[in-house]
């Protein structure tokens, strides 16, 4: 998963966000670690299997279902693989563009909460205060993931990199940044 | 006789009904797989990346597969 889609990558030449200016470049392309999409991978695995598991059992355990019409069994079975993919649809999705951009101008948090609904948090490199890695945990430090924490000027919000790989390097690339653009005191 | 009747009569019913039910689910899961289609567009238009047109592709798949599923659900139902 990491090689087909890469929680981290460092200056993509071939990919763009919206509202990139001409003489923007984009330093870090992050998402969250791929760890943490294994607890929904593992339950929808483990709901795909439960037919197949069942198939055996269930017509001895309930004998009625060998009167139902011949329409039930597949229909059923159709609507529980839909609801199994449609979890599987929607974790993906909330993943795959749930995106952290820093460029050499902003620093960007691109959030896709539901099917439903888009958030765009943006701030200037210069208007960073401070940038604060956090890696609390057994399975964060084995993987090494954490968050990053981007306190910006009181205008904007702060923002936060939720579990993404490599924090204290993210950091250390804001502060980078944050620098060579005249922004406020180093944290 | 007449119970054994009405017995038969509650029966159809309650199949009809089912049938009613899966369609609807069904129709509802094709309405979902156009939504996701539309927000997989938005989000491609969001984030430009080299898997972009793959995943567009993948969503119309989706519910081209979905709406596959509604058509076969019916004539599952109409011929028998």
């Amino acid at each position: 998963m990491s090689l087909l889609f890469p929680a981290l990558l460092e200056k993509p030449s071939r990919i763009r966000y919206v509202d990139q200016e001409s003489d923007e470049i984009i330093e870090l392309f992050l998402r969250q670690h791929w760890v943490t999409n294994v607890p929904w991978m593992l339950f929808a695995l483990l709901f795909a299997l439960i037919p197949i598991l069942a198939a055996n059992y269930v017509p001895a355990l309930f004998p009625v279902i060998t009167d139902f019409p011949g329409f039930v069994v597949p229909a059923s079975l159709t609507l529980w693989y839909m609801v199994v993919s449609a979890v599987v649809i929607e974790k993906f999705l909330h993943w795959y563009f749930n995106i952290y951009i820093v460029t050499n101008h902003h620093v960007v948090d691109i959030n896709f909460d539901s099917i439903l609904h888009r958030e765009k948090l943006e701030a200037g490199i210069e208007n960073v205060e401070s940038a604060q890695a956090t890696i609390a945990g057994i399975v964060r430090s084995l993987f090494n993931y954490g968050d990053v924490t981007i306190q910006t000027a009181a205008e904007t919000q702060n923002i936060v990199f939720s579990a993404v790989p490599k924090p204290d390097k993210v950091v250390d690339v804001v502060n980078d940044l944050r620098r060579a653009r005249g922004g406020r005191h180093v944290s | 006789m007449f119970l054994d009747g009405v017995s038969d009569l509650a029966a159809e019913g309650f199949w009809a009904i089912l049938k009613l039910g899966f369609l609807l689910l069904f129709l509802l899961y094709f309405i979902y797989s156009l939504v996701v289609v539309r927000q997989v567009y938005l989000m491609t238009k969001t984030v430009i990346t080299d898997v972009s047109p793959v995943l567009k592709i993948l969503g119309i798949f989706h519910a081209v597969a979905a709406f596959s599923a509604v058509v076969i659900f019916l004539w599952l139902v109409l011929a028998g």
